[in-house]
């Protein structure tokens, strides 16, 4: 082999192991990984782009399981405490589990959507038992129930605190927390947050993605979506929203979204029927009955900047509150939390807000679409 | 051409041969790319993959019958045209309800029995809220 030739086939075979290095590390820093596992009575899918995104979604599905320890009532962390101990001694939560500061989000939302969405709504929600063998109440027990129910019996007090955290490398850090003091005023009260858990199941995905220093991910548990971070190439999240028309699985639409939580109540998703007529799960706190306010479903968005502790829990908790309102109450709702929204109604129109009518296509037949109130 | 110090790094006749390759490599980009990539059914038991299929390779209907938790059967029947549960031992029965799957990214859920079927392919949206 002449020397030219030598040299030749030294720059190929460095030009080649440059190439593969580049697509080695471009092909990792887009890994696409996936994991399926079941939390708040949900499936629970995870996707999560570059380095260190299995690890990532194994800690997110272990902060949500975490997470319903704490806030289910069937379990025995906190609020099942706090039901045990409905009107008599309050129970203390602090910093370690978070409880406390997502109970206080959530009052203010049972108090700005006027009751329409209220956390106190356990001695109701268990009546007509939907997640196990599903009936209608009678009238006086839902009576007697109904008069249990009622976020403003909920007593809070908090106090702030100092406490001390060991950090990783060994160092010691103190800490200022806040303390909760935590009552239902009534025996027989019970608090369910079945209507947000999904929804703040996203949020706990989100933080253990934020630790994790993960590029990407998305976090669908049951319908509630969380969408952290950014996806390979700065390419828009694509969220379908589920067609309510009917029992098909079919899409009414795609969002595109830059991030932020999504979780949608429809009529569609639960019920059940009995001497021929329907009863879904979405249960208006101020009439024991499932909501009528001529809507079908309710898509919130809350975007990636809003200034709350738990926007995912937010979100859920806006399509339920929005779902029972309807859809005009329901749009003043979400604009004084600054969420987004798409209303479909019994009529087949589909209301969008302003922030989602470039975000959303409608793609199902059959609707027609009309602006929100700006 | 040459490098820095004047010397031929490729000869002219190793020229077609060097385009050829680049536009075998673009094509090869191109077409995969373009191809139609069909949707695949997965059927999962308790997160963990237990059946999946190429729908279009199927040459007809045909049924898969898995047990969930709790000893839940639960009957999926897959053709070219789509995927649903066909029957399930569950009492809500939801995951019957969710009809036909014929759209990648679509799902049913059978949370009794903690059995998954859902489809997989190309245009699929990251997630689905309902």
């Amino acid at each position: 082999m002449t020397r030219k030739a030598k040299a030749r086939l030294l720059w190929a075979g460095l030009f080649l192991l440059a190439l593969g290095l580049c697509l080695f590390w471009f092909a990792r820093q887009n890994a696409e990984t996936s994991l399926q596992t079941f939390a708040m009575g949900s499936y629970v899918r995870q996707t999560a782009w570059g380095p260190g995104g299995k690890a990532a979604m194994e800690a997110a599905s272990q902060a949500a399981a975490d997470l319903e320890n704490r806030i289910s009532w069937r379990r025995e962390g906190d609020i099942a405490k706090m039901n045990s101990q409905a009107g008599g001694e309050p129970v203390t939560v602090d910093e370690s589990t978070y409880t406390g500061e997502l109970l206080e989000e959530l009052l203010e939302l049972c108090e700005r959507s006027g009751g329409a969405l209220d956390i106190t709504i356990g001695p109701v929600s268990r009546l007509w038992d939907f997640d196990g063998e599903p009936r209608v109440p009678g009238e006086d027990e839902l009576k007697e129930a109904l008069a249990l129910v009622g976020h403003t019996k909920l007593s809070m007090e908090s106090e702030e605190y100092m406490y001390g955290e060991d950090r990783a490398d060994g160092s010691h850090m103190d800490c200022l927390g806040t303390r909760y003091r935590v009552s239902l005023t009534e025996a027989g009260m019970a608090l369910d947050l079945g209507a947000l858990g999904k929804g703040a199941a996203c949020d706990a995905a989100a933080e253990a993605y934020r630790q994790a220093g993960v590029r990407g991910a998305v976090a669908a548990v049951g319908g509630s979506v969380g969408l952290y971070g950014e996806k390979p190439g700065g390419k828009a999240f694509r969220v379908s929203v589920r067609d309510p028309k009917g029992d098909q699985a079919g899409s009414l639409g795609v969002l595109e979204l830059p991030g932020g939580y999504v979780s949608t109540s429809g009529s569609y998703e639960k019920y059940f029927e009995q001497n021929g007529e329907n009863y879904h799960h979405i249960l208006d706190p101020r009439t024991g009955y499932p909501a009528e306010s001529g809507l079908v479903s309710v898509t919130v968005w809350c975007p990636p900047d809003m200034d709350w502790e738990w926007p995912g829990a937010l979100s859920d908790g806006l399509a339920t509150a929005c779902f029972v309102l309807g859809l005009e109450d329901g749009q003043k709702l979400l604009a004084s939390y600054g969420a987004e929204g798409i209303f479909v109604d019994g009529d087949d129109a589909v209301t969008v807000t302003p922030g989602l009518e470039e975000r959303f296509s409608l793609t199902a037949p059959g609707y027609h679409r009309e602006a929100g109130a700006p | 051409m040459r490098d820095l110090a004047g010397r031929k790094l490729l000869a002219r006749r190793e020229l077609p041969v060097i385009l050829a390759l680049l536009l075998a490599a673009g094509g090869l980009l191109l077409w995969a790319r373009l191809a139609p990539s069909g949707s695949a059914a997965v059927v999962e038991v308790d997160g963990r993959e237990v059946l999946r299929r190429e729908l279009n390779r199927l040459a007809g209907p045909e049924e898969h019958a898995v047990t969930g938790a709790g000893g839940l059967r639960v009957t999926v029947e897959l053709s070219p045209r789509g995927a649903r549960v066909a029957d399930s031992g569950c009492p809500d029965k939801t995951c019957v309800r969710a009809g036909i799957l014929t759209q990648a990214g679509q799902s049913a859920v059978c949370l009794p029995g903690r059995v998954v079927l859902r489809l997989e392919g190309a245009g699929a949206a990251d997630a689905e809220t309902y």
